[in-house]
């Protein structure tokens, strides 16, 4: 049984689908010939070994042909990445390393009279929090200047410019939009003093005046460029500049409202103590493969879930929460846990070509468990979801949950109903949560913490 | 400096395309592009504007001796020579 990947059509000479278990790559005839120079380059096996290229081996079992119709000349078979993620649910530091690695390959390459024939961010992801380069197929022979400078900007450079200088969050317009951010696009964003912003006139005012004043042909430019002197030499240059633009950029370390949580959380030292012993006891009692934490905050219970699972995805809205977590995780070298920004209450459909090019968050992660911890309040108060939903929610996930509600009596939701006209939320009650719970699911335990104002369930959905 | 200067030079010798809908065929990186990675790399890329505008220079001489012939021969012949006529 074999079937394809629905986001790799774009390049008729590679295509990515799975056979069985295996992740398998065609390869064109063309593409053969450029895989084959790769593979005699010393920085290929260099850079697979360090893990910053996805491991990749012959493959000679059956393959499907193209989706064009005609055989492969050559199939590889790539190591799996655990979780596939996209650029929208990842912080600003781990952009920026991701587009750091492409510049990275893209050099190496060069060194060795290879290249790159694109430059989006979809061509790497991360195993926990070390990014690595997975599209094989596009590497080619050099020659010229990079051609995937243009999607490098849209997707990774813009976003961390706009991110950087401007504060705008890149998330929700990288979701928007396939191929990024135009050149145009962020030149209306820059005016003033800020146009002046390191590598803002070149990359964004220079780059989008001539998008839409030139017209020649691209294989007449570069032919011209060829024309002028231009070589490999410069496109190493091209590529240096950027990556020095791109290690210099950075954000304020502003507090943002989840920051400090687990200082300004109501949890005395024995609700803590008591929490941690429930979730690992909670997890040790199955199998733990892949955890899903939500609304994972500093990823304290994702690390407490990582010592018995394989690998843990820890989701959480505030995007800065979730960079200091990976800045974290990336200085440790942890390889288990994949922190992502999403909000809950709104997480990532499919995007592209029939809503299916990028996966939605649901298709991509099929947990064992699930933490959702000092979740439902903000879900249920906080967003308005019906208790039901949330419950509905939880169980379309069909694994093991450990989930915590918080009382009305406790501080955090008293919080947050002072902010809701009085009555709206009569349902949030502790006996109507627990009816709703085990309507869908088998509650194996309960603990109440000591501080009587808060409740961890173990519970497994029903058949 | 060298930045504003070829903006302004392919401002003067190119088409304004505003309004088009620009693209990106996968394996298209885009004119504009190419030439802006090129500044990016600190190459001097005015060299590329320089044959671009001697293109068009030739170009449009070419086309202006190919009417001036047309009209030549139309004035000759009394009619259009559609051999060297623009269309």
């Amino acid at each position: 049984m074999s079937s394809y990947e629905p986001g790799s059509f774009r390049d008729p000479d590679s295509g990515v689908f799975t056979v069985g278990d295996k992740l398998l790559r065609g390869l064109s005839g063309p593409a053969a010939e450029s895989y084959d120079r790769l593979t005699a380059t010393s920085f290929f096996l260099r850079l697979m070994a360090s893990g910053q290229i996805v491991g990749t081996t012959e493959h000679d079992g059956e393959a499907p042909p193209s989706p064009r119709g005609a055989p492969w000349a050559r199939v590889v078979e790539h190591e799996r990445v655990p979780v596939v993620s996209h650029p929208y649910e990842w912080s600003f530091a781990m952009l920026r390393d991701a587009a750091a690695l492409q510049l990275d390959v893209l050099r190496a390459a060069l060194d060795e009279g290879m290249s790159l024939k694109d430059g989006t961010a979809y061509n790497l992801q991360f195993v926990g929090s070390r990014p690595t380069f997975i599209d094989i197929g596009s590497f080619e022979p050099a020659s010229g200047p990079w051609p995937g400078y243009r999607q490098f900007c849209q997707t990774m450079l813009f976003p961390l410019m706009i991110q950087a200088y401007l504060g705008v969050p890149f998330q929700p317009l990288l979701r928007g939009s396939i191929d990024g951010l135009t050149p145009s696009d962020v030149a209306g964003m820059f005016s003033g003093l800020q146009r002046f912003r390191r590598g803002v006139l070149r990359n964004v005012t220079l780059h989008s005046v001539l998008e839409r004043r030139v017209s020649t042909a691209s294989e007449q430019v570069k032919t011209d460029l060829k024309a002028s002197g231009f070589s490999t030499e410069m496109t190493k240059a091209t590529v240096k500049n950027l990556a020095k633009l791109v290690h210099g950029l950075g954000v304020a370390r502003r507090g943002s409202t989840w920051s400090d949580y687990r200082e300004t959380c109501s949890y005395s030292d024995a609700d803590a103590d008591t929490k941690r012993g429930f979730v690992r006891s909670a997890l040790a009692a199955g199998e733990s493969r892949l955890v899903l934490d939500l609304g994972a905050n500093d990823g304290a219970y994702s690390r407490l879930a990582a010592e018995q699972a394989d690998y843990v995805v820890a989701v959480d809205g505030d995007a800065m929460v979730v960079d200091g977590l990976y800045r974290q995780l990336r200085t440790e070298g942890k390889e288990n846990i994949l922190p992502l920004v999403m909000n809950l209450v709104d997480p990532s459909g499919g995007l592209g070509w029939r809503n299916r090019e990028r996966a939605a968050f649901h298709e991509r992660v099929r947990p064992d468990a699930l933490l959702a911890l000092a979740l439902i309040h903000h879900l249920s108060i906080g967003a308005n979801v019906p208790l039901l939903e949330v419950v509905s929610w939880l169980r379309s996930f069909g694994c093991r949950l450990v989930v915590e509600f918080v009382h009305t009596d406790d501080a955090q939701v008293k919080r947050l109903l002072a902010n809701k006209p009085a009555g709206l939320f009569d349902d949030y009650q502790r006996e109507t949560f627990e009816e709703l719970l085990t309507e869908q699911f088998l509650v194996h335990e309960e603990q109440p913490l000591p501080s009587g104002t808060r409740t961890l369930y173990l519970a497994e959905p029903k058949p | 400096m060298l930045c504003q200067q070829l903006a302004v030079l392919i401002g003067r010798i190119a088409p304004d395309t505003r309004g088009t809908d620009v693209t990106i065929g996968y394996l298209d990186p885009g004119s504009g592009s190419l030439i802006a990675s090129a500044v990016v790399g600190g190459v001097a890329a005015a060299g590329v504007a320089v044959r671009q505008a001697r293109h068009r220079l030739t170009s449009r001489f070419s086309r202006k001796q190919g009417e001036a012939e047309a009209t030549s021969q139309k004035t000759e012949s009394g009619v259009d020579d559609p051999a060297t006529t623009e269309a």
